[in-house]
């Protein structure tokens, strides 16, 4: 059997969406989960509506990359291994180099003389490749948790500060290398601080509180649309 | 409600049965995920009479692991404080860095809650559901309607729109990161004190990059010539090792009185009075 030929065959759809089923359970149990505990710790029903109603507008445009990652694996991976992999863990930039990975091993140089074998090659190894997060989280992140906890409840000034510690440790490493080549990334990342802040002050000053659950995505969006007039200006 | 202006970061008996409750599904759910994402490939191998060996699965795999495994790690370690017990559904579902935490941050502060609280919990829980509720939802359609909406999508302007999604995140996010009222009645004086030495270390490791000065020549072996290999290849390692040294920092900073914390109802002196 040929790579396109299992790549698009009815059972590996039928393998993808009962894989899509068992992640959407999962989600809803632990949506219903924390719903359930939000309202007995006191929040009403339209504050986690709200929260809701923002999450979805801040995860529209970030999925607009997602979506484009689907047309260009689409083509290497066939339509149900794209669709799997995106609904799950991974990326695309990872998801490509891991098939190419797979056929460069294997010798194949034009994927239209490739075989089943390499098909089901690549879906194992785009899944072992990128699951030592998923192996090592049963082991250590209930214990990570408790710590958070912890630290929080000996000092309570402390804990004010501690929190914020583990995501600026992770925006230095990310933000900084940006800054060594005046790029579109760094011009990008500017004006996305600059309408960031003058998103807020607008918040604060005429008191746009129902705007705030939408000015991340606001922001964001803003600061894409100029990433072209960047790229426009510095071409 | 209770805790919402301070986020009561002690969960009563009901709040730790429920966290360790999500953390025991959460590890069902990721052996659970395990078990399909490898279990999808054999059922199809055996079907179509196509099983790869194990050594041609572990040949093809170990430079993966090598070059990706360190940062799926480092994202446990570091997300688990933000995230709490919605690490393990982030975890299965990806897409942390550039649409998870991004989300859960906005939820958080939109809520004024602190992250490391049960209140943060249960909203991230509730962020990150809707999140890949609206990712799947999004891939779902676009399966099913691939050929029309396959000419937008390869447009030059979306292509450049959605290489720079991570800067454009970014931006926001270090905002709200570098703000010094974390959550409401919250001021912290000096907080970017904490900030100087993982930020020289991250300079330092950028401008002496063995690859970029010539000393390794690892940019060769990894076909990546020209670029820093450090922070390419090996970020997830740089993130796990700056965790701690910003945090017993930070502390130490804390200790020293260099870094003050103003709770709710507590006087925030102004800079005249501090230069007294």
């Amino acid at each position: 059997m040929g790579y396109f030929e299992a790549a698009g065959h009815r059972l590996t759809y039928i393998a993808v969406v009962i894989g899509i089923l068992y992640v959407l359970c999962l989600t809803w149990i632990f949506m219903r989960k924390s719903w359930k505990r939000a309202l007995q710790i006191g929040y009403t029903k339209e504050q986690l509506w709200a929260v809701v109603k923002a999450s979805v507008s801040s995860t529209l445009i970030p999925a607009i990359a997602v979506v484009t990652g689907f047309f260009a694996l689409a083509p290497l991976l066939g339509i149900p291994h794209s669709w799997w992999r995106l609904s799950i863990v991974g990326n695309t930039v990872y998801e490509i180099m891991a098939a190419n990975m797979v056929f460069h091993a294997s010798g194949v140089t034009d994927l239209s003389s490739a075989t089943a074998k390499e098909f089901v090659l690549a879906m194992y190894v785009i899944a072992v490749g990128i699951m030592a997060g998923m192996a090592s989280s049963p082991f250590i992140a209930e214990s990570l948790h408790k710590r958070t906890f912890e630290i929080k409840n000996r000092d309570q000034r402390w804990g004010m500060i501690s929190g914020g510690v583990y995501l600026s440790s992770v925006l230095i490493v990310f933000i900084l290398p940006i800054f060594f080549d005046l790029s579109v990334e760094t011009l990008t990342f500017l004006t996305s601080v600059a309408l960031t802040l003058l998103l807020k002050s607008a918040v604060r000053r005429y008191k746009l509180t129902r705007f705030q659950e939408f000015s991340a995505a606001v922001c964001l969006l803003l600061a894409m649309a100029f990433s072209v007039l960047w790229t426009r200006l510095l071409a | 409600m209770r805790n919402h202006s301070i986020n009561n970061p002690d969960p009563d008996k009901e709040g730790a049965r429920h966290i360790a409750a999500m953390h025991r599904f959460g590890r069902l759910s990721v052996a659970g995920a395990m078990f399909v994402m490898l279990g999808i490939p054999t059922v199809l191998g055996v079907y179509f009479h196509a099983l790869p060996a194990f050594s041609e699965i572990l040949q093809s795999s170990l430079p993966m692991i090598i070059v990706f495994g360190p940062n799926a790690f480092s994202n446990v370690i570091s997300y688990t404080p933000i995230l709490g017990s919605s690490i393990y559904l982030t975890l299965i579902t990806g897409e942390v860095t550039n649409l998870k935490l991004p989300v859960v941050n906005n939820a958080l502060s939109m809520m004024r809650v602190e992250a490391g609280t049960e209140n943060a919990d249960v909203i991230s829980a509730i962020a990150v559901s809707v999140a890949t509720f609206v990712t799947i939802f999004l891939i779902t359609v676009c399966v099913i309607m691939m050929i029309p909406l396959e000419p937008v999508l390869s447009l030059p302007v979306v292509k450049i729109v959605s290489a720079n999604i991570l800067p454009a995140l970014f931006g926001s996010l270090l905002v709200d990161a570098l703000s010094s009222a974390p959550t409401e009645g919250v001021h912290i004086a000096g907080h970017l004190k904490g900030l100087i030495l993982p930020t020289i270390l991250v300079l330092l490791i950028i401008v002496f990059d063995p690859a970029l000065s010539g000393f390794l020549r690892l940019d060769k072996l990894l076909g990546m010539e020209g670029q820093g290999v450090i922070m390419s290849a090996y970020q997830g390692f740089v993130v796990i090792a700056m965790i701690p040294i910003t945090y017993f920092f930070t502390k130490w900073l804390y200790k020293k009185g260099q870094i003050q914390v103003y709770l709710p109802g507590e006087k925030i002196p102004d800079k005249k009075e501090k230069s007294r």
